[in-house]
């Protein structure tokens, strides 16, 4: 038990070489997650608290900061899914396929039925500390060019704020809109459309750093 | 066809009045501005090949066609270079000039343009005006520009990733868009005339519609950086950037600029898209009634001359439509999307979807005549025409 610990502990450390320090693991305490202190409180990077060395087990997830209109900053410069995403990495796209949200047409709103696709993506980062997380928000073609592009874009935000209140960090979700473009299918009547009003939840890996 | 007949008809009912009543110039004047709405017969002959091409579709564009009784008489020939001659329905003189240098094609538009200046008076030129559009297929897709009728086309990039919303700088050589070669959009300056691109804008998030006030002093833009598509402003230069919106689940999209550089027309996605205006330093937006027009709104473009907005309408399919700039009654136009005023705030460059690819087409905004621009292979969309 002490051995694994200890090796845990060192494991830990080594992978963190681009990272500022992070609180260790007190043994025998179980946290949610390893959070980060922002590098600058006042630079607008992310705010997420870091819990007090007290708490004994963590038994809710860190609280990302809300905007006041419920929005979550996107992740900055330092945050854990740029940092990722800026070193090298590779995508697992097959690893959450089964978990592609679909949409009602012009709508963003995550559907009850849909919802417990995204926990099973949420549960993954209860015990993954190092891979982030790309959400893509895809249209079908009824829409123009600008309009798709801003519904990709509020689809996958919600995405992503559904996940934040299952637990996953703001820093570690990132998103991007591809609009009405990349279309899983060409065709022109409502059971192509269907298929293309989605959003994908892309695993992000950082490669393993060589010796 | 029978539009065009009935107002042919019009016109040559007014042109009997009006030369029964006055005579020489007075009587034209007035014809001129009746005929704002109406096709123009007019009979050209004499040129050949690509000189009579670019004559016929110049003025084509601005609702100048063949057709008779003749309204007005173009003739003259193309041997080496372009001697052109204007006469009036009676034979009259009104000019006659040769055209000189640079090619025949160039020759041909100078022509043109010489001619919509007596029967189309008071309009900025556009004949020798440039456009800017996306073109590709699903996936990957380029920057382009061509001339304003889709010949000489070059493609800008080669990134073989996706981009979107080319947007001129006004009265440079230079084009924003939004670049997906990073794998997140990012907004590129791209200078056509030393080739360089730097990026403009990478906030955190997605940063993507940009364009540009006609002053050329800010750039608009959409950024989710505060997790919601919302509607920004910055200088020129990237420096003092504003959140000009704010609400959670309304997406913002496609901005576009006032001709006086102090508002934004822009589309807002609470219950049904409808576009709306809000001042360059913020404040409380106001929807901009578009009475008639039904379905989601989006797109919009403001005419330069400050009088109209033109926008796309999306009920399934898609239609382009005309309102006054301060709100009103939208006039259906054509069926397409993605409008572009020129700067005659005329005509209308917009793209359409034909078969399984889109195709560009310039609209005469007042006659609502149409005409296909040359195609570049591919599919081509989101045109933006140089101002």
């Amino acid at each position: 038990m002490v051995f694994t610990m200890a090796a845990a502990l060192v494991i830990t450390v080594a992978g963190c070489k681009h990272k500022p320090v992070n609180p260790t693991d007190i043994p025998g305490h179980t946290r949610k997650s390893i959070v980060e202190a922002p590098a600058n409180p006042n630079d607008g990077a992310d705010r997420l608290k870091i819990p007090d060395a007290g708490e004994g087990i963590a038994t809710s997830a860190p609280v990302d900061i809300k905007n006041a209109n419920g929005t979550y900053d996107q992740p900055s410069d330092n945050s854990l899914f740029k940092q990722v995403m800026d070193g090298p990495h590779h995508e697992d796209r097959n690893i959450f396929a089964q978990d592609t949200i679909y949409f009602d047409t012009d709508s963003s709103v995550i559907k009850a039925s849909e919802q417990s696709k995204l926990e099973h993506v949420a549960s993954y980062f209860k015990s993954n500390k190092t891979d982030a997380l790309k959400i893509e928000g895809y249209c079908d073609e009824r829409g123009t060019e600008g309009y798709n592009l801003a519904l990709g874009d509020r689809r996958a935000q919600s995405i992503r704020e559904y996940l934040i209140g299952l637990g996953v960090e703001a820093g570690r979700v990132g998103t991007v809109s591809f609009g009405e473009s990349n279309p899983v299918d060409l065709g022109h009547n409502e059971a192509a459309w269907q298929k293309n009003r989605r959003g994908l939840s892309i695993l992000e890996i950082p490669d393993a750093p060589t010796k | 066809m029978k539009k065009q007949l009935i107002a042919i008809c019009i016109g040559l009912a007014v042109c009997s009045l009006t030369t029964s009543v006055m005579a020489g110039n007075a009587g034209e004047d007035i014809l001129v501005r009746k005929q704002v709405n109406m096709l123009i017969p007019v009979s050209i002959s004499g040129f050949s090949g690509e000189a009579a091409a670019v004559i016929k579709f110049d003025l084509s564009v601005l609702g100048i066609v063949e057709g008779s009784p003749a309204q007005y008489y173009i003739t003259g020939n193309n041997n080496g270079r372009v001697e052109g001659h204007l006469a009036n329905g009676s034979q009259q003189n009104m000019f006659a000039k040769v055209y000189q240098g640079s090619s025949i094609r160039k020759q041909a538009h100078a022509f043109a343009e010489d001619i919509v200046k007596e029967i189309r008076q008071g309009l900025k030129p556009i004949f020798n005006t440039q456009i800017a559009f996306r073109t590709g297929g699903q996936s990957i897709m380029e920057i382009g520009v061509s001339d304003f009728d889709g010949f000489n086309p070059t493609i800008l990039t080669h990134d073989k990733s996706l981009v979107n919303g080319p947007t001129w700088v006004p009265g440079t050589r230079s084009l924003l868009y939004a670049s997906w070669k990073s794998g997140i959009p990012q907004i590129l300056e791209h200078n056509l005339l030393t080739g360089d691109r730097r990026v403009f804008a990478k906030y955190p998030g997605n940063n993507y519609s940009p364009a540009v006030s006609p002053d050329g002093r800010r750039v608009a833009m959409i950024l989710n950086m505060h997790g919601n598509p919302d509607l920004y402003v910055s200088d020129i230069n990237g420096k003092n950037l504003k959140q000009l919106t704010t609400s959670r689940g309304d997406a913002k999209s496609s901005p576009c600029w006032a001709p006086n550089s102090q508002e934004i027309c822009y589309v807002s996605r609470s219950g049904r898209a409808s576009l709306y205006k809000i001042s360059v330093n913020g404040g409380t937006p106001r929807r901009l009634t578009t009475a008639t027009a039904g379905g989601n709104m989006t797109e919009p473009d403001w005419s330069p001359d400050g009088k109209n907005i033109v926008f796309t309408s999306m009920t399934g399919s898609f239609n382009i439509y005309v309102v006054p700039a301060e709100g009103g009654t939208a006039n259906l136009l054509v069926g397409g999307e993605d409008p572009c005023w020129a700067p005659n705030s005329r005509t209308v460059v917009f793209s359409r979807r034909e078969n399984n690819k889109r195709v560009l087409s310039l609209l005469d905004v007042p006659t609502k005549h149409v005409k296909d621009v040359l195609q570049i292979s591919g599919s081509c969309s989101q045109p933006s025409w140089a101002r």
